[in-house]
């Protein structure tokens, strides 16, 4: 496996080891350049002054003339190769007192038999040996009688700016490995982090959702790590809330179980004698089922919206139509529980295009949970309006309310509050579900102790041409 | 400074490095080794030289050098003559004489000539022995006296064969018997007495051969030279400067050991080498024979004045009797190293004309005839500053002048340019001028540039 570490030693040494060549190649380009044209500089300015001072003050003089002034008023500590040559490039004078006759034809004489200073840097055609030559023209009557070459070697140049790309290609190589010491301990700084959290998930996928990682620093892991540590937090609310259900949906089950069961021995035990008693019992047990058959419902509704197959019929509707029919279910049960039961219904209609059914389900729902928290002689009300394009359906109550801790909760999956109340937990979560398909909004507001409003929000549908209801 | 970052750069990198790298480019600086035969050489020669001498060179002939090698001895390996100015005394020239024993240089032997300069150094074998001598002028200085010695190198020691006063002299094989001889010429100021001294081999030994006295009148001696004055025979020819500028050749043969001149002047004839500027013998058409130079006027310039006619340089050759043969004629103008050969079909129907302009004057080469004095330009040779030639050139293109350039490198350009239209001659001398005319390859033929000595 290619780690991090690696890579980044790898990228590290690679961008190091450029950087230091860059470098390096200037440096040498740098070190030659000054080496080579401080000598040719200083030559240039000796041969020229030294022509300038011939051809100025020397002018009687042939060549042949002039070459023995230069040969008889050399230093003896000059450092240069002087030679004197004619206009064909021959040597008739060097400053060791030689005419050698050799032919020199290197670009810098050609150079300066057309006038200019000539400078060469390369190898001595004889000898192989590098040299730097600097030829100036040599003046007779007006024209270029011959050219007055310096030479010096330059070896020396060569070995002193090699030596010195020596010392710093040593020092480049230091820098590298300086680099990639530098860069393991910084690959250990961001892997070790990493390491710590690869360890933590190892122990949360396990179910240890307690495992914490460690933040080291407050960086993007560091962060990351925070967001994972939330995130096993979440999962173990979770994992405790779908216990609760599990528990509460067994108790819930078991209830009209049981008292399915106890009148089922007793008919059974008591056999048919007594027709009342025998009624009674088929009652409950009628009862009890259309409840079980209800939590069953809402199971399988919640199993639906989850798996994403819930699929509305969606026509063009007149939502006070709903809440009629809701209003009208829960009459009876409002004379009973002793529960004022109000509708403010507009007197236009309130057109949308939605599924009666669900969208009943969804009132149903929000009365059934507002009468098992509204105690006698409270007041429920229900409340229409439009405004802006959407419908604003409010069912409000004069119950117990709501903590605001649950609040953000209350419409989650299975949550049931801390109410002793019975049901499932899904009914809000399903209601929720079902107005956002209508892309609409359902929202909360209480007030513990003096009641609950909570509010559907749905988009109106638009209106049609008039010309079709005359 | 704009070098100061590579400065900076360098001494921190000295510095940081901790190393010895304070050797400066100039520190660095030194001849290059690969001649370490002639460097070695020198160092040698500059450690026997007495304190504060300088080397010098020979002022003739032009093949000369401060240093040279020479097997002087006949031993195989030779020896390194150099020569040196003392710097105590102006009067003084050195010879410093080293041999090579077991690699390192030995001085062998010395000799302190009185002279101001070194007029002559030869290596030549005088005495017929293969091996060479060493032949030193010693001079004065301008026109001042000179004396020649010749040494030989023997037993470790030199060896003064001959010590003599010369004014000019010249070595060569004179007999035609590929033995070199000597000859000096020398002139007495004060006796006006002049004559000729042929040294040879006589005996094993070297010795005077042959004299014969010569003209003490002259001016003074110029040069001489040993060569072929015929196919079969060798001749030597002196320049002798006679009044103010004029001068006159002489050749002077060996015979049966006795020297002659066959130009000499008849008493009531000219001379044949009468000129009025010197122009000294040489092998102008390069057929091994020398000609002796003469400077003839271009006709219809009887007018201008000495110094302001353009002279025409005529060569010729001895015929082997007492006359001389035509070979050729030359334009040559010094001023801006032209020579430029007078093509045979010209015949004498030619003259020269230097234009007015003041820097660099036009040269008009022009048909003339004597007779009606019509003249016709052949061909003009312009000097152009080289600046100024890619302009020139570009006028030329436009008038479509048919040109030659001869010259093209150096600080002047020069450039033939042939005449454009018909001149305005009667028909029979047009047609002598159309055939005088020359093509472009001709005029390339004709031209070369003048040799003038180093």
């Amino acid at each position: 496996m290619k780690g991090i570490r690696t890579r980044l030693i790898v990228y590290f040494g690679l961008i190091l080891l450029l950087i230091v060549l860059v470098l390096e190649g200037l440096f040498y380009w740098a070190v030659h350049t000054y080496y080579f044209g401080t000598a040719t500089e200083a030559l240039v300015t000796r041969s020229t002054t030294y022509t300038n001072f011939i051809n100025k003050y020397a002018t009687g003089y042939r060549l042949k003339d002039k070459a023995r002034y230069i040969l008889e008023n050399a230093s003896n500590e000059e450092y240069a190769k002087i030679e004197v040559l004619d206009v064909s490039g021959k040597v008739i004078l060097n400053s060791y007192g030689f005419q050698t006759g050799e032919i020199i034809d290197t670009p810098d004489v050609s150079d300066a038999l057309r006038g200019l200073t000539g400078i060469h840097v390369g190898k001595s055609p004889q000898t192989r040996e590098r040299v730097i030559a600097v030829s100036t023209p040599l003046t007779f009557q007006g024209e270029y009688a011959g050219v007055l070459r310096y030479t010096i070697s330059a070896e020396p140049l060569y070995h002193a700016v090699n030596q010195i790309a020596l010392y710093g290609a040593g020092v480049g190589a230091g820098v590298v490995f300086f680099a990639f010491a530098l860069s393991l301990i910084i690959a250990k700084r961001i892997v070790d982090p990493i390491e710590d959290l690869t360890k933590a998930a190892i122990q949360m996928a396990k179910g240890n959702y307690s495992a914490r990682a460690a933040k080291r620093y407050d960086d993007e892991v560091g962060t990351l790590a925070e967001t994972f540590n939330y995130m096993a937090a979440e999962i173990g609310k979770n994992e405790k809330l779908k216990n609760d259900f599990i528990s509460s949906v067994s108790h819930e089950l078991r209830t009209p179980l049981t008292s399915i069961k106890g009148w089922g021995e007793t008919l059974i035990s008591g056999g048919l004698e007594e027709p009342e008693e025998t009624m009674l019992g088929l009652e409950v047990i009628s009862k009890e089922t259309d409840r079980l058959i209800g939590i069953v419902e809402e199971l399988l509704d919640f199993s639906k919206f989850q798996s994403g197959e819930m699929k509305l019929s969606l026509e063009r509707m007149d939502l006070r139509e709903v809440l009629d029919d809701v209003h009208l279910q829960f009459a009876i049960r409002s004379q009973e529980k002793q529960v004022a039961l109000q509708l403010e219904i507009p007197p236009a209609p309130l057109a949308i295009m939605g599924d009666f059914n669900r969208l009943k389900q969804v009132f149903v729902n929000l009365l059934d949970n507002a009468f098992k928290f509204t105690p006698r002689d409270g007041i429920i009300t229900v409340t229409a309006t439009e405004t802006g394009g959407r419908l604003m359906i409010s069912v409000g109550d004069t119950g117990e309310g709501i903590d605001a801790d649950d609040l953000p909760h209350i419409t989650g999956k299975f949550y049931k509050g801390r109410s002793k109340q019975s049901g499932s937990g899904l009914g809000l979560a399903i209601c929720k579900e079902i107005v956002e398909l209508h892309r609409g909004r359902l929202y909360v507001n209480s007030t513990l102790g003096e009641g609950t409003t909570i509010t559907v929000e749905l988009p109106a549908a638009k209106t049609i041409n008039i010309a079709t209801k005359g | 400074m704009k070098k100061a970052w590579l400065y900076a750069a360098t001494i921190t990198y000295t510095l940081l490095s901790g190393c010895g790298l304070t050797d400066t480019p100039n520190e660095l600086m030194r001849a290059p080794s690969a001649d370490g035969d002639q460097q070695s050489i020198n160092q040698a020669v500059m450690q026997f030289l007495p304190p504060g001498s300088q080397l010098t060179v020979p002022l003739h002939p032009d093949e000369s050098s401060a240093v040279s090698l020479q097997d002087l001895n006949g031993d195989g390996s030779p020896e390194v003559t150099a020569f040196y100015k003392s710097e105590k005394t102006d009067y003084e020239i050195g010879v410093l004489i080293l041999s090579q024993k077991q690699g390192s240089w030995s001085k062998v032997a010395t000799y302190t000539g009185i002279g101001s300069e070194l007029d002559y150094v030869q290596f030549l074998d005088m005495t017929g022995d293969h091996i060479p001598e060493m032949l030193i002028g010693f001079g004065g200085g301008d026109d001042l006296n000179k004396e020649l010695s010749v040494f030989s190198l023997a037993e470790g020691n030199l060896k003064e064969l001959l010590k003599q006063t010369y004014s000019v002299l010249a070595v060569g094989d004179l007999t035609g018997d590929d033995q070199a001889e000597l000859a000096l010429v020398i002139h007495d100021h004060n006796n006006l007495t002049s004559q000729a001294q042929i040294y040879g081999v006589s005996h094993d030994k070297l010795d005077k051969i042959a004299e014969l006295a010569l003209d003490g009148g002259v001016n003074g001696y110029e040069q001489a030279l040993i060569g072929k004055a015929s196919e079969k025979q060798n001749g030597l020819f002196v320049e002798a400067g006679l009044g103010a500028h004029s001068a006159s050749t002489d050749l002077l043969l060996l015979e049966n050991g006795q020297l002659r001149n066959p130009l000499a002047k008849v008493e009531g004839q000219m001379d044949l080498t009468f000129k009025p500027y010197p122009l000294y013998s040489e092998d102008i058409n390069g057929d091994g024979i020398i000609e002796i130079g003469v400077s003839t006027q271009p006709k219809g310039t009887d007018d201008l004045p000495m110094v302001a006619i353009p002279w025409i340089s005529s060569y010729y050759r001895w015929d082997g009797a007492f006359g001389l043969t035509h070979v050729e004629d030359h334009y040559q103008n010094y001023g801006n190293a032209i020579d430029f050969r007078i093509p045979k079909k010209w015949g004498d129907r030619y003259t020269i004309e230097i234009g007015q302009e003041s820097d660099s004057p036009i040269i008009h080469l022009l048909y003339f005839d004597e007779e009606t004095k019509a003249k016709a330009e052949l061909l003009a040779l312009h000097t152009i500053p080289q600046k100024s030639w890619s302009q020139v050139e570009d006028q030329l293109k436009q008038k479509h002048a048919p040109y030659v350039l001869l010259k093209e490198e150096g600080k002047q350009v020069l450039v033939a340019i042939s005449p454009q239209g018909t001149p305005d001659l009667d028909s029979a001398s047009l047609q002598k001028y159309k055939a005088m005319l020359l093509t472009q390859d001709e005029i390339r033929q004709l031209y070369r540039p003048l040799r003038i000595p180093l």
